[in-house]
């Protein structure tokens, strides 16, 4: 039996990993990436492009590249392309097929099953869809797991006592949070909510603005109608949050980021974390609501909660973990690379049902079972 | 006899009972003896041998083959399981060593590549210093001269710009942000915003690009 592999197909991004000697890796792409993103475009010659060569083509093309197809999962949109409509299925299958290709390329054997994660709130015709999906790519999808279970998995709780998990997952694009019940092998979903336009992009345009503001009060200039300038903005921005995740303060250098007739004009600006912690405040309250609400409608009181476990890069953010403690009164659990987790632990399922892992080891049974799951969009 | 026999029926003695058990010319070939000749190479084989040959009309040994039988099973199970094991680690582990070459090969060819990345804005920001300088001042012919060296000696370790302007639009190494005129055929590069580099043949940054149509942008 050939390697099954596990698939995070995520709305921005989607991540392909695999068992290796009982561990699991996540696959580099040919661009050397770990992560693919989720965009997918067609070019006038009627070429196929997805990841970064259909991303950076995108504003030539904004009409023919699709971005985001998993937020039409399971719904009649189509994309209309040169007279052919496209379900977001086979939108959704270029990009598995991307996928496989590189597990492939990395594995050195054909690959044809797939364990493929799915927002714990996807109703039954989107998982249908999401199967369908890994059909037209050319896979046989073993399973589809929930995305907060595959988490759970890559932190290997299903080994672990009965117990009740709360999974905070705070992507690129959109924020979610699952409360999970574990008991031997058995994960059932008890609650979800979440809201589908809050994400890590929204940290880094606070600090771009903020960056403007500054720049206009010291200089005069507004930066925002520089597209070049801003361009520089976007990546000093989302350096700097990621400095400010393990230092207290960072410094956005950007010489000769415009000029006036003095002369040329450079920003040298420090942002402590505690200034980024008062610029982003509200974004970091904004995940609380979703989280009450999944413990009310699951029947829990934070200290029901045994684990907290933290997926999606923004979670990195201190000031996101704080404001998790002091909600659920535990330290959130950490230590997998919170990009990644959800794949590694698609990746183990894979494994499992492949019979990678050996008897009595790690042999779950994961059931899934969406309840009436109430999501704000 | 009796009791005695039933404590050898606890363990791996079953295996020879049964031997005796069964023997026919066919079968007895195990021990290289027939029926008769048994007991006589049996302390060869094992010293306990005997009493199980001679009660062999008990009903003990009759018992235990379907015990046998399962413990048979059982263990050709187990080996097989064992053997797939094996194979699967196996192939792990040639994969493994295969990746682990390739990788070794690939870290040697770009153990530059993080400097080379890391140095990448500086090597943007020294050309917009030179940009803004004043043209005709000695001070900035002197500074293009440090650029000049810097970018040789980084040439020399196999760093090489993208080819732009002028160029068909190709997002495998150019990154578009702007777009002018309305969409059209064959797009070509018309300004480079931010320059991309390969480290030896491999893209490490793409090209920050602005393009346009062909055919529009010559006409203007």
């Amino acid at each position: 039996m050939g390697k099954v592999i596990g698939i995070d197909l995520g709305t921005t991004n989607s991540v392909v990993a695999v068992l290796e000697g009982g561990e699991p890796v996540v696959i580099p792409n040919s661009e050397g990436s770990r992560t693919t993103p989720s965009v997918v475009a067609f070019t006038k010659d009627g070429e196929r492009l997805v990841g970064q060569v259909a991303k950076r083509q995108a504003v030539t093309n904004p009409d023919r590249t699709i971005m985001s197809i998993k937020r039409h999962m399971g719904t009649d949109h189509t994309v209309a392309i040169d007279g052919k409509k496209y379900t977001p299925q086979e939108i959704s299958a270029m990009i598995l097929r991307k996928l496989k290709e590189e597990a492939e390329n990395y594995l050195g054997e054909t690959v044809t099953q797939a364990v493929i994660t799915v927002p714990a709130y996807f109703t039954d015709s989107q998982r249908q869809a999401t199967k369908d999906a890994g059909a037209i790519a050319g896979l046989e999808v073993l399973r589809i797991i929930n995305e907060p279970t595959a988490a759970s998995l890559a932190y290997g709780l299903d080994k672990e006592q009965e117990q009740t998990v709360l999974v905070y997952d705070l992507g690129g694009g959109t924020f979610d949070v699952s409360i999970l019940e574990l008991d031997k092998g058995y994960i059932g979903v008890k609650a979800t909510s979440g809201n589908n336009r809050l994400g890590g992009d929204d940290f880094d345009e606070r600090i771009m603005r903020y960056l403007i503001d500054e720049f206009k009060k010291e200089t005069g200039v507004d930066l925002s109608k520089d597209k070049m300038a801003m361009q520089r903005l976007k990546e000093a921005a989302e350096k700097a949050k990621i400095e400010l995740s393990g230092l207290m303060q960072t410094n956005i250098n950007l010489p000769f980021i415009s000029a006036s007739d003095a002369g040329p004009l450079h920003m040298d600006i420090s942002l402590t974390r505690a200034k980024f912690n008062e610029l982003t405040a509200d974004l970091v309250e904004a995940t609380m609501g979703p989280l009450h609400r999944a413990l009310e409608d699951a029947g829990l009181k934070p200290g029901d909660i045994d684990r907290v476990i933290l997926v999606g890069g923004s979670t990195r953010i201190p000031a996101v973990q704080e404001a998790i403690k002091k909600v659920m009164g535990k330290e959130p659990y950490k230590g997998i690379n919170p990009d990644e987790c959800v794949a590694m632990g698609a990746a183990i399922q894979a494994g499992v049902l492949s019979g990678e892992f050996e008897k009595g080891q790690g042999l779950v049974l994961v059931d899934v079972t969406p309840l009436s799951l109430g999501i704000e969009t | 006899m009796k009791d005695r026999q039933h404590e050898q029926e606890q363990d791996h003695q079953q295996d020879h009972q049964q031997n005796h058990q069964q023997e026919t010319p066919g079968t007895a070939d195990i021990e290289g003896g027939s029926p008769a000749e048994g007991p006589a190479c049996e302390p060869a084989v094992d010293e306990t041998e005997p009493t199980a040959a001679e009660s062999g009309d008990g009903s003990g040994p009759l018992q235990a083959e379907p015990e046998l039988e399962q413990l048979k099973q059982q263990w050709e199970q187990e080996r097989a399981e064992l053997v797939s094991r094996l194979l699967r680690l196996k192939a792990d582990f040639d994969n493994y060593k295969r990746r682990n070459e390739a990788q070794i090969e690939m870290i040697r060819a770009t153990a530059n590549q993080n400097l080379l990345t890391g140095l990448l804005p500086v090597i943007d920001n020294f050309e917009r210093a030179i940009a803004a300088g004043e043209e005709d001042s000695p001070y900035l012919a002197g500074v293009r001269m440090i650029f000049n060296q810097l970018m040789e000696c980084l040439q020399k370790e196999g760093l090489a710009p993208v080819d732009a302007v002028g160029k068909p639009f190709d997002p495998t190494v150019h990154e578009a942000v702007s777009m002018e005129g309305g969409p059209g055929e064959d797009l070509i590069v018309i300004e480079e915003l931010q320059k991309g580099y390969y480290y030896k043949d491999k893209l490490l940054r793409a090209s920050m690009v602005k393009v346009a149509p062909k055919q529009q942008h010559e006409e203007e």
